[in-house]
C-alpha cells in the first residue's frame, strides 16, 4: 500500500476531487427533486432534461451576483470564513477509501488518496475546524442574527462532536484501528449467522452506536431537524444572513460536501463501505455499492428535512447531554466489556 | 452604563406627561453584569407573517421583553370608509384579512344589514355559511402551513396550500376572484350560482377529511412538534379574557365563547356543530382547537350543502332601495336598470343610528361598528379585527420564552398583517 | 369540556329573579339589568340608555367611565367581563359639544349579552383608562389615541401604534383631518398644528 508512485496518487486525488465537486452540485439537484416529491411537487424541470442542468444554472447565477460586504463587517475575517468551511469539508474526503489496491494498466493503484492510521479522527477534526468558518463568519458579519447563529453553531458542534466521537469508540475497540481502510476491510469478512453467511457490517454489532452516529451526523452537518445555526424561521439565515454570491455558495457547498462526506463516512464505518455482492472480485462494483449506500444516506437526510420540525436550542442541548451522551458511554462500556469477554480477560 | 439622555418634545397633554420615563437604553446591563441584546425582528423577517416588527430584549436566547410594532401596512380603511358609499366598502374589507376575504365581507354586510333592518332570504344565508366556512378553512390552512413552517416542519405548508388551492378554485367559480373575493353583497347574492359549483364543493368535501388526518399524522404525534408547542405560550383563562382574546386563542384557554353559538347569526343556530375547547392554553392546545375547527367547518359545510343543494328560491332580499337589483332585470327591464343606476351612482340612505355586529371570524371576533348619520356613507366605521386585539397578548406570552419560541408565539396568534394594521 | 357544560356551569340565569337573559332584550329599557343596577348605584354618573336594533347603549360620565366598567365586571350577576372593542367617534359634524364619544363594546361571556358604553368628552379632556379593568384595552386605547388624540388617564404606555412614532400631522380619524392627509395643503403643512414628538420603545413590554 502506500508505495505507489506519487503521480498516481495525484491522479486518484484529482479524480476524486472532480467527482466530489460534481456530485456536490448534483446533491443539490437530488435534494430538490426528492424534497419536491415529498412535498407533492415535481421540482426543477426547466433547465435541461429533468432539471439536470439546474446546478449549472445556480452556479452561473451565484457567480454573477454582487459580493456584498456589510459596513459593520470585519472584512478580512468575513472574506476568509467561508473558505475555511469549504476547504475543511473537502479535505475530509482525503481519507475516505473507495476500495483497496487494484491493478490498472499494469500499475498498482490505491483507490484512496491516503490511508492515515487516524483516518476517523481526521474526519472528526476537519469537521471541528470547519465550524470555525461558521463561527467566524457569523461573528464577522456584524449582524445579530448571524452572531446568534454562530453561537448556536459553536454550542451545537461542541455537543455533537462529542457524541460523534464517542459513537465510534465501539468500532475502534472491536477493530483496534482508526484507519478507515482497515475498518472497511474488516467488514468485508463474513460471519455465519445460523445457515446464512452475512457480511460483518458494524451496524449489526454496533446498532446503538449507529443510531447515535446518524443523529450526531445530522446535527454535525447542521441539517434539519438540527439546523439551528441557520434556522430560517427565527434567524433568517443564521450565520449566512449577510453573505451573498460565491461566498454564500461556499457555505452552501461546504454544507453539502459535509453531507456527502458524512454519508460516505457512515457507509464506510457501519455499512461495510465497498462491501457488497461482487465487490471483492470486481472493484467498480465496490465503488457502486459505496455510492449507493451514500445516496441512501442522503435520501435519509432529505427525508428528515421533509418530515420533522426544528428543535429548540435548549431541547437540542438537552438531547445531546442528557440522552445521547449517556447512551454513547453505555455503548462504549458494553463494547469494551464484550471485547474483554471475547479476549478471555474477564471470566 | 449611564443611560444617555435623549431630548424629545413632550406631547402637549393636559393631564400627564405620557412620554416621560421611557428610554431603556439599547444595551443596558443585567443584574448579572451581562448586557442585554436588542434584536430587531422584522419588518422584513420570514416569520412575522408580513411587515410586523418585534423589538426583543434578549438575555442569551431568552426573551426578557418584547414590543411588537405594527402599522407598516396601515391603509386607513376606517378613514376611507367614511368617504365611500356602503356598497363600495365591501371590496375594502377584502384587504383586511386577505386570507379570509369572504369572512370580512360577511362581517361588514351583516353589520350594514343590521343597520338597514334587512332580512336576507334563507337560501342566501345558507350559501353565505358555506362560503364563510370554506373561507375559514382556507384561513386555518394558511395558518397551519405557516405555523408549522415557522416551527420548522417544511412540508406542511405545501400540503395545506394544496387544499387551499381547491378552496380558491371554488371561490373562483363562485365569484370570479380567488383572494380578494368581494363576494358578499348587501341583501344576499344578486347573481345565479354557477353550474359546476356544487360538484366542486362535493369534491373538496370528499377529500378533505383524509387530508386533515394527514396533517395530524405528521404533527400531533411528532415528538419534536410536541416539545416545541406543549407548555409554550401559556395563557390562563383569566388572562385570555382580560386581554380580550377571541377565537382559538380564547378557546384554547378553555373559555367557551364562539359567537356562532353565543349569539348566532345567519343560520348557525340550525346547524349542528361543536365548539372545541383547549385545556392548558398553550400553543399545542390552540393548534388542536384550530384543527378541530377545521373538522367542524367541514361538518357545517356538509350539512348546509345537503340542505340547500336542490333549493332554487331567490337569493336576494326585496327591499328595493337597499339592495342591488337582480342581474337579469338590470339587463332586460328599464325599471331595474334605473334602480341599478341610482343604487350604483347615488347609493342609499341608511337609517340614523349605530350598530355593532360581530361574527366569528377564523381568527376571532370580527366586529364592525357603524355610526350612521343618515347619509349614504357611514359617518364612522370601526373595524374590530381579531388579530389586532389578539396580538396585544404577545408581550405577555413572550416573557421568558426562547427566541425560537417567539416565532411559535407569533404563529399561534394567527395574525395577518393586513388585518392587524387595517 | 363540551359546549353545553361550560355554559351551564357559568350561567347565572334562573327564572323570575330579574336576571333573565330576555330582560336584556326587553323593549322596556328600565327592566334592563344593567340600567336598573347602574341607575341605583351610579345615579349621577349614569346618564342615559338607548336601544337601537336590539342593541343597548348606555351613556356615562367620563369621570366614572372606568369605575362603572369595573363595577359591571365585578358584579356577580352582570358579569360583563369582556371588552370587545374600544374606540371613539368624532362627533364634530353632528353636534357642537362635546366633541368625542368614547365607545366601549362590552360583552358578558357567561350571560351572552352585549352592551355599548359611551362617554362624551371634549378635545383635550381625558378619559380614565380601562387598562386596569381589561388588559386588552391597552392597544385599543393606544389606537384611539393614535387616531383621535384622546388621552387616557392612567394608561401605562400611551403612544402611537399604527402610525409611525414621529407622525406629525395630527390624528387622522378626526373629522377635520382631510382624507388624503395634509400633503394637499401646503400652507397648512408649514405650521404644524401638533408639535413633532419622539416616542421610543419603553422597555415595559406592553
Amino acid at each position: 500500500m502506500g508505495d505507489q508512485p506519487i503521480w498516481i496518487t495525484f491522479i486518484v486525488t484529482f479524480v476524486i476531487m472532480i467527482v466530489l465537486l460534481t456530485s456536490m452540485a448534483y446533491t443539490t439537484w437530488y435534494e430538490r427533486k426528492v424534497l419536491a416529491r415529498f412535498q407533492d411537487r415535481i421540482g426543477p424541470t426547466r433547465t435541461g432534461p429533468a432539471g439536470l442542468l439546474q446546478p449549472l444554472a445556480d452556479a452561473v447565477k451565484l457567480m454573477g451576483k454582487e459580493d456584498l460586504i456589510p459596513e459593520a463587517a470585519d472584512r478580512k475575517v468575513f472574506y476568509f470564513a467561508p473558505m475555511i468551511t469549504f476547504i475543511t469539508a473537502i479535505l475530509a474526503a482525503a481519507v475516505i477509501p473507495w476500495g483497496g489496491t487494484i491493478e490498472l494498466f499494469g500499475q498498482s493503484v490505491n483507490l484512496y488518496p491516503t490511508d492515515l492510521n487516524v483516518g476517523a479522527l481526521f474526519i472528526l477534526a476537519t469537521g471541528s475546524i470547519g465550524v470555525y468558518g461558521i463561527i467566524l463568519g457569523g461573528w464577522s458579519s456584524g449582524n445579530r442574527y448571524s452572531l446568534l447563529g454562530a453561537i448556536r453553531s459553536a454550542a451545537q458542534v461542541i455537543s455533537y462532536e462529542l457524541i460523534l466521537g464517542f459513537s465510534l469508540v465501539g468500532i475502534f475497540i472491536i477493530t483496534g484501528t482508526m484507519s478507515l481502510k482497515e475498518i472497511m476491510f474488516r467488514q468485508h469478512e463474513t460471519i455465519s449467522f445460523g445457515p446464512f453467511e452475512i457480511a460483518n457490517w458494524f451496524v449489526l454489532s454496533q446498532p446503538l452506536a449507529f443510531v447515535l452516529f446518524v443523529i450526531a451526523a445530522v446535527a454535525e452537518t447542521n441539517r434539519a431537524p438540527f439546523d439551528l445555526p441557520e434556522a430560517e424561521s427565527e434567524l433568517v439565515a443564521g450565520f449566512m444572513t449577510e453573505y451573498s454570491a460565491m461566498r454564500f455558495a461556499l457555505y452552501f457547498l461546504g454544507e453539502y460536501i459535509s453531507m456527502i462526506i458524512m454519508s460516505l463516512f457512515a457507509s464506510t464505518l457501519f455499512l461495510g463501505g465497498t462491501s457488497g455482492p461482487g465487490a471483492d472480485t470486481y472493484w467498480p462494483l465496490g465503488i457502486m455499492w459505496l455510492v449507493l449506500k451514500a445516496i441512501a444516506f442522503l435520501f435519509f437526510y432529505i427525508w428528515l428535512r421533509a418530515t420533522l420540525p426544528r428543535f429548540r436550542f435548549d431541547q437540542l442541548m438537552g438531547l445531546a447531554w442528557k440522552v445521547l451522551l449517556p447512551l454513547a458511554i453505555l455503548n462504549i462500556a458494553l463494547t469494551a466489556f464484550f471485547r474483554l469477554i471475547g479476549n478471555g480477560q474477564v471470566f | 452604563m449611564e443611560p444617555t439622555k435623549t431630548e424629545f418634545n413632550v406631547m402637549e397633554s393636559t393631564q400627564t406627561d405620557y412620554s416621560g420615563t421611557l428610554m431603556v437604553e439599547d444595551e443596558h446591563e443585567l443584574a448579572s453584569g451581562e448586557r442585554v441584546m436588542t434584536l430587531n425582528m422584522g419588518p422584513q423577517h420570514p416569520s412575522t407573517h408580513g411587515v410586523m416588527r418585534v423589538l426583543l430584549k434578549l438575555d442569551g436566547e431568552t426573551v426578557i421583553e418584547c414590543d411588537p410594532m405594527i402599522g407598516y401596512l396601515h391603509r386607513g380603511t376606517e378613514k376611507l370608509s367614511e368617504t365611500k358609499r356602503y356598497a363600495q366598502i365591501v371590496p375594502w374589507t377584502d384587504r383586511l384579512d386577505y386570507t379570509a376575504a369572504p369572512q370580512n365581507n360577511l362581517g361588514y354586510v351583516l353589520a350594514v344589514e343590521k343597520l338597514l333592518g334587512l332580512n336576507v332570504p334563507e337560501r342566501a344565508q345558507y350559501w353565505r355559511v358555506i362560503m364563510v366556512e370554506l373561507s375559514r378553512l382556507a384561513s386555518h390552512l394558511v395558518w397551519l402551513g405557516t405555523h408549522a413552517l415557522d416551527i420548522g416542519a417544511l412540508s406542511m405548508s405545501l400540503y395545506t396550500f394544496r387544499e387551499r388551492e381547491m378552496i380558491m378554485d371554488i371561490f373562483e367559480t363562485f365569484c370570479g376572484a380567488r383572494l380578494t373575493t368581494n363576494m358578499m353583497e348587501i341583501g344576499g347574492f344578486s347573481r345565479p350560482l354557477p353550474d359546476t359549483l356544487i360538484e366542486q364543493i362535493r369534491n373538496f368535501l370528499r377529500v378533505f377529511p383524509n387530508r386533515i388526518t394527514e396533517y395530524t399524522d405528521l404533527l400531533t404525534a411528532n415528538p419534536i412538534w410536541l416539545a416545541r408547542t406543549k407548555g409554550v405560550g401559556v395563557i390562563t383563562p383569566e388572562a385570555a379574557t382580560s386581554y380580550s382574546l377571541t377565537g382559538a386563542c380564547l378557546r384554547g384557554s378553555g373559555i367557551n365563547y364562539d359567537i356562532r353559538k353565543a349569539d348566532p347569526y345567519l343560520v348557525y343556530d340550525q346547524l349542528d356543530f361543536e365548539v372545541p375547547l383547549g385545556q392548558f392554553g398553550d400553543v399545542f392546545d390552540r393548534y388542536l382547537v384550530r384543527v378541530e375547527e377545521m373538522r367542524q367547518a367541514h361538518k357545517i359545510i356538509t350539512q348546509a350543502l345537503n340542505y340547500i343543494e336542490h333549493d332554487d328560491r331567490p337569493m336576494m332580499a326585496y327591499e328595493s332601495a337597499y339592495v342591488m337589483p337582480p342581474h337579469m332585470g338590470t339587463m332586460t327591464t328599464a325599471e331595474d336598470m334605473q334602480r341599478h343606476f341610482v343604487w350604483v351612482i347615488k347609493g342609499f340612505s341608511a337609517p340614523i343610528g349605530e350598530v355593532y355586529h360581530a361574527i366569528e371570524h377564523g381568527k376571532g371576533e370580527f366586529g364592525i361598528h357603524i355610526v350612521s348619520d343618515g347619509g349614504s356613507m357611514p359617518y364612522r366605521m370601526r373595524i374590530r379585527t381579531p388579530d389586532y386585539v389578539n396580538l396585544g397578548v404577545l408581550p405577555h406570552m413572550a416573557q421568558g420564552a426562547m427566541l425560537a419560541d417567539m416565532v411559535a408565539l407569533i404563529g399561534t396568534i394567527d395574525i395577518v398583517l393586513g388585518s392587524v394594521d387595517r | 369540556m363540551t359546549d353545553g357544560e361550560n355554559q351551564k356551569s357559568n350561567a347565572v340565569v334562573t327564572t323570575g329573579t330579574g336576571w333573565e337573559r330576555e330582560l336584556y332584550y326587553d323593549d322596556d329599557l328600565s327592566k334592563h339589568p344593567v340600567v336598573r343596577e347602574l341607575s341605583a348605584v351610579f345615579p349621577d354618573d349614569f346618564l342615559d340608555a338607548v336601544r337601537f336594533r336590539n342593541e343597548t347603549t348606555i351613556y356615562v360620565t367620563p369621570a366614572r367611565f372606568r369605575d362603572i366598567a369595573m363595577y359591571m365586571r365585578d358584579h356577580e350577576k352582570l358579569q360583563i367581563n369582556f371588552l370587545s372593542d374600544l374606540t371613539a367617534v368624532d362627533m364634530l359634524n353632528l353636534r357642537t359639544a362635546p366633541r368625542f364619544d368614547v365607545t366601549a363594546q362590552l360583552y358578558s361571556i357567561p350571560n351572552r349579552v352585549r352592551l355599548r358604553m359611551k362617554t362624551s368628552i371634549d378635545d383635550g379632556q381625558s378619559v380614565p383608562s380601562l387598562v386596569p379593568v381589561f388588559n386588552g384595552a391597552n392597544w385599543m386605547e393606544r389606537e384611539c389615541y393614535d387616531m383621535f388624540g384622546i388621552f387616557f388617564e392612567g394608561h401605562p404606555n400611551l403612544r402611537r401604534i399604527l402610525l409611525q412614532d414621529d407622525w406629525d400631522e395630527g390624528h387622522p380619524l378626526r373629522k377635520d383631518y382631510p382624507t388624503r392627509g395634509w400633503k394637499d395643503f401646503p400652507v397648512y403643512n408649514k405650521e404644524r398644528t401638533i408639535r413633532r414628538t419622539k416616542t421610543r420603545w419603553t422597555g415595559r413590554g406592553v
